[in-house]
């Protein structure tokens, strides 16, 4: 399951498509204060992305990653190639 | 050629012609939403059927032009004039791009400059906050050494979900990616609650690929991203490439020039005299470009002493350095409206300021007017007339059947009479099935006229604009059917024709409000089938034709004699016209770079195998008919005999043939004529102008009289024969410059007939 929503928290897994949004914001502003944890989550759709950058939850997993979850929290960098 | 690719291009040529009719429609009733949807399916067709190819430019050419008529369908953008001539050009160079794609499989070099330049243009329609559209990939292109890099900025459409985007992973895969930005919109909710699924959030990105990979991974939202090439290293959102100042740069030329001018040994002009003029160039330069400290030393220096030139050289190269130091700040400001396109195409523009006489066309656009370029080789045809095809060659398969059979009967029997009765019937059944074969191919390559007159609309429209003169154009009898090769040849002639009426006959809308006449000049077209023969009628309702002026010049040139010109009618003073040499305007008004003479309308046509005549009234307006045969292939022939050659002619043609005496003949200065049936007819030798030596003295003469051109002319053969049913077929390679013959056709025993032309033949004597 690539959306996994408990009370406490939202698990967010492999690759998270489009079809999950509408699910995660219900859930998000049914119960604003609980965390997103994208640590087994290295791919998801514009709209995950757009969608938590717009509802600013707490997230959990996202520090150290190279792939969107930087997005979540600043610029991506990646190294740069020789 | 790939079969897909075939498809493609004659599916796409169709589909324009479509866009070109309802984008003319939609200009003349700008409110029909039919023609605006039927103009912007057509185009979302083709955008989508290139997408199957690698052509890019091609599709971002269209993709544009879809952009702006959406908006025009949703009302956000006006349908303008400018615009309606924008959606022109594009079809133009996508018809162009057809062309290439037929011969060579792929876009010639330079598509890509015309599709930037055309997408940028189009889209400056667009209201929409756009961003900045990148205009020259010239800078950045050179720079793949590591030294520049592009940053891609991609603001998705708020629809894009829907259409299957998903921008992150396309930013996350772009090639050479370095870095990534999220661009949050100012406000997440516009429509009040946050919508997850409309796309809101753009992405700034930084790579070090190059502009045309960067474009090939983005192509199908390159609307909706901006690129531009950054300086490395790259620091966050590093400033776009500060723009080269042009005037910097022409005075980088001229000083470079003047340093050419001055160092140059051998010229004759003294030193002294060439160190002053460069010294007073580079003093205004400095003073132009805010250099006083330099001009003040140039200004110092003196010629004639020693060692200026030293100096001199010096002092101009502090001024080049100075000039081209990179600049304090980028100019960020300007570059935030859509600068001027790149050189594409000129526009057309109708030059407000021209009282006499319209603006030239520029000479670097190609004739867009011109509707005559393609001839298509394939042709459209109702199945039933295949069918047809397909049901007399099956009769003809059993009809030769019967051939065994009769040579069989011819061995056996002794009765030569019963044999030959029935060899003759089976004749008859074959000929039937020939000719009725005949007939069904030639109806198969019949066309309507109305596929090429439904090309003049464009070029009206333009030319109007172009000339600034308001014209209707109406057309009539466009189901009329020719051969498909008689269609295609009338659009060079006709193209002339129009041109005459709308430059020459018809008059500005000031002349014409004067006259009496409503603002608006009409020009009708109409063609009609009549006999043997398809008609088409050119009438306009202008000035009309001056035919005492036409007489005068003709006299003047010595086209005429004068007692000729004092018997002419005034109709045929008209025909006049149409001899070479003879032009009314004093000054060729250049429409196209072409010199359009009547002249050469009518030997188009007579080549054509047709005939042209004008009628005309002074004041209220000319008509121009072309008469052309329906097909150019049987033809009714009576065979004439000179010097043992045989020739054709078109029985059409023929009034009567007659024995009458040599004593009949009377002689006129150098002519020869004779009384027939109280008219006095020119007589022609035909061995004489055949270049044959002259036959053996005779007490009568075989006279074949014809009408040529709506003259009438005795030629004299050595023998009549009958007439034949032959397909006359144009001669080719060599040959076919030679005007006098329309053609040869094949006789029952084998040998050939040359059909003769009888208006060049005619034409022939007076040379």
């Amino acid at each position: 399951m690539p959306l996994e929503l408990t009370s406490d928290v939202a698990l967010l897994r492999g690759h998270v498509d489009i079809a999950e949004a509408e699910d995660l914001m219900t859930w998000l502003t049914d119960g604003p204060g609980r965390p997103v944890d994208v640590a087994d989550c290295p791919s998801a759709h514009t709209a995950i992305l757009q969608l938590l950058l717009a509802l600013r939850p707490q997230i959990i997993g996202a520090e150290g990653q190279n792939d969107w979850r930087a997005l979540l929290t600043g610029p991506l960098a990646t190294q740069l190639q020789a | 050629m790939n079969a897909l690719l075939t498809q493609f291009v004659t599916e796409s040529r169709d589909l324009v012609e479509q866009s070109s009719s309802a984008l003319l429609a939609l200009e003349q009733s700008p409110d029909d939403a039919t023609h605006l949807d039927a103009l912007f399916r057509a185009v979302h067709t083709v955008k989508g059927a290139s997408g199957l190819f690698e052509m890019p430019p091609f599709t971002q050419a269209v993709h544009s032009g879809e952009d702006v008529l959406d908006a025009v369908r949703m009302g956000e953008v006006p349908f303008t004039p400018d615009l309606a001539d924008l959606l022109l050009e594009m079809l133009d160079h996508v018809s162009d791009w057809l062309s290439e794609l037929e011969s060579t499989e792929a876009l010639a070099p330079g598509a890509e400059t015309i599709s930037s330049g055309l997408a940028s243009r189009l889209r400056a329609h667009l209201d929409a906050p756009e961003p900045e559209v990148p205009v020259a990939d010239a800078a950045p292109a050179a720079a793949d050494d590591g030294n520049m890099l592009q940053e891609i900025v991609y603001q998705p459409q708020p629809h894009a979900f829907y259409s299957g985007d998903d921008p992150l992973r396309t930013v996350l895969t772009t090639p050479g990616l370095l870095r990534v930005d999220p661009i949050p919109p100012d406000n997440w909710t516009p429509d009040g609650d946050f919508d997850p699924f409309q796309a809101v959030l753009g992405f700034a990105a930084l790579s070090d690929a190059d502009a045309d990979t960067l474009r090939a991974h983005y192509q199908y939202v390159e609307d909706q991203i901006t690129l531009t090439a950054v300086p490395a290293p790259a620091e966050a959102a590093a400033p776009p490439a500060p723009e080269p100042d042009p005037e910097a740069e022409m005075a980088c030329t001229i000083i470079a020039s003047q340093r050419r001018l001055i160092a140059h040994d051998g010229s004759p002009v003294p030193v002294a005299t060439r160190l002053t003029s460069a010294r007073e160039v580079l003093s205004r330069i400095s003073d132009a470009s805010g250099q006083a400290e330099l001009a003040q030393e140039l200004r110092a220096l003196d010629p004639t002493a020693e060692g200026t030139f030293d100096q001199l050289d010096a002092l101009a190269d502090r001024l080049t350095t100075v000039l081209t130091a990179p600049q304090p700040e980028p100019q960020a400001a300007p570059s935030a409206e859509p600068k001027p396109e790149p050189q594409a195409a000129p526009e057309p523009e109708p030059a407000p300021d021209s009282a006499s006489g319209p603006a030239p066309a520029p000479q670097a656009e190609p004739d867009r007017t011109d509707p005559a370029p393609h001839k298509a080789t394939a042709i459209r045809v109702d199945a039933d007339r295949i069918d047809l095809l397909m049901n007399l060659a099956g009769e003809l398969v059993v009809a030769k059947n019967a051939l065994p059979y009769l040579a069989r009967r011819a061995e056996e029997t002794d009765n030569a009479k019963s044999l030959a009765r029935e060899i003759k019937a089976q004749h008859d059944v074959i000929n039937r099935i020939a000719d009725e074969l005949q007939g069904a191919v030639m109806r198969i390559r019949m066309v309507p006229v109305g596929t090429v007159l439904g090309r003049f609309n464009r070029l009206v429209r333009d030319l109007s604009r172009k000339l600034e003169k308001r014209i209707r154009l109406e057309i009539s009898g466009e189901e009329t059917e020719a051969d498909k090769a008689v269609v295609e040849e009338l659009a060079d002639p006709m193209v002339h024709l129009i041109r005459n009426a709308l430059d020459h006959g018809l008059e500005q809308p000031a002349d014409r409000r004067a006259a009496g006449k409503p603002e608006e000049g009409v020009i009708q077209i109409s063609a009609y089938q009549r006999d043997e023969s398809v008609v088409i009628e050119i009438s306009d309702d202008g000035r009309g034709i001056d035919v005492a002026r036409v007489k005068e010049k003709a006299l003047s040139r010595g086209l005429v004699d004068p007692q000729a010109a004092e018997a002419m009618s005034d109709d045929d003073a008209l025909q006049l016209i149409l001899l070479p040499g003879l032009s009314t305007k004093d000054q060729t008004t250049d429409l196209s770079g072409r010199g359009v003479g009547m002249d050469v309308v009518a030997s188009l046509v007579r080549r054509l195998g047709g005939t042209i005549s004008l009628q005309s009234t002074l004041g209220e307006g000319t008509k121009v008919r072309l008469t052309l045969p329906l097909s150019m292939a049987v033809q009714h022939l009576m065979m004439i005999e000179v010097d043992n050659g045989l020739y054709g002619v078109p029985i059409d043609a023929v009034i009567e043939s007659q024995r009458r005496p040599t004593s009949a003949i009377h002689r006129h200065r150098n002519e020869e004529m004779i009384l027939l049936r109280e008219r006095m007819i020119p007589l022609l030798r035909l061995r004489s102008l055949f270049g044959c030596a002259p036959g053996p003295d005779a007490e009568e003469i075989n006279v074949l009289v014809v009408d040529v051109d709506g003259n009438e002319v005795g030629l004299i053969v050595d023998r009549f024969h009958a007439g034949v049913d032959a397909i006359v077929k144009p001669m080719e390679g060599l040959l076919a410059g030679v005007d006098c013959y329309s053609g040869t056709a094949l006789l029952g025993d084998g040998s050939v007939l040359l059909a003769l032309n009888l208006s060049e033949v005619i034409a022939c004597r007076w040379n």
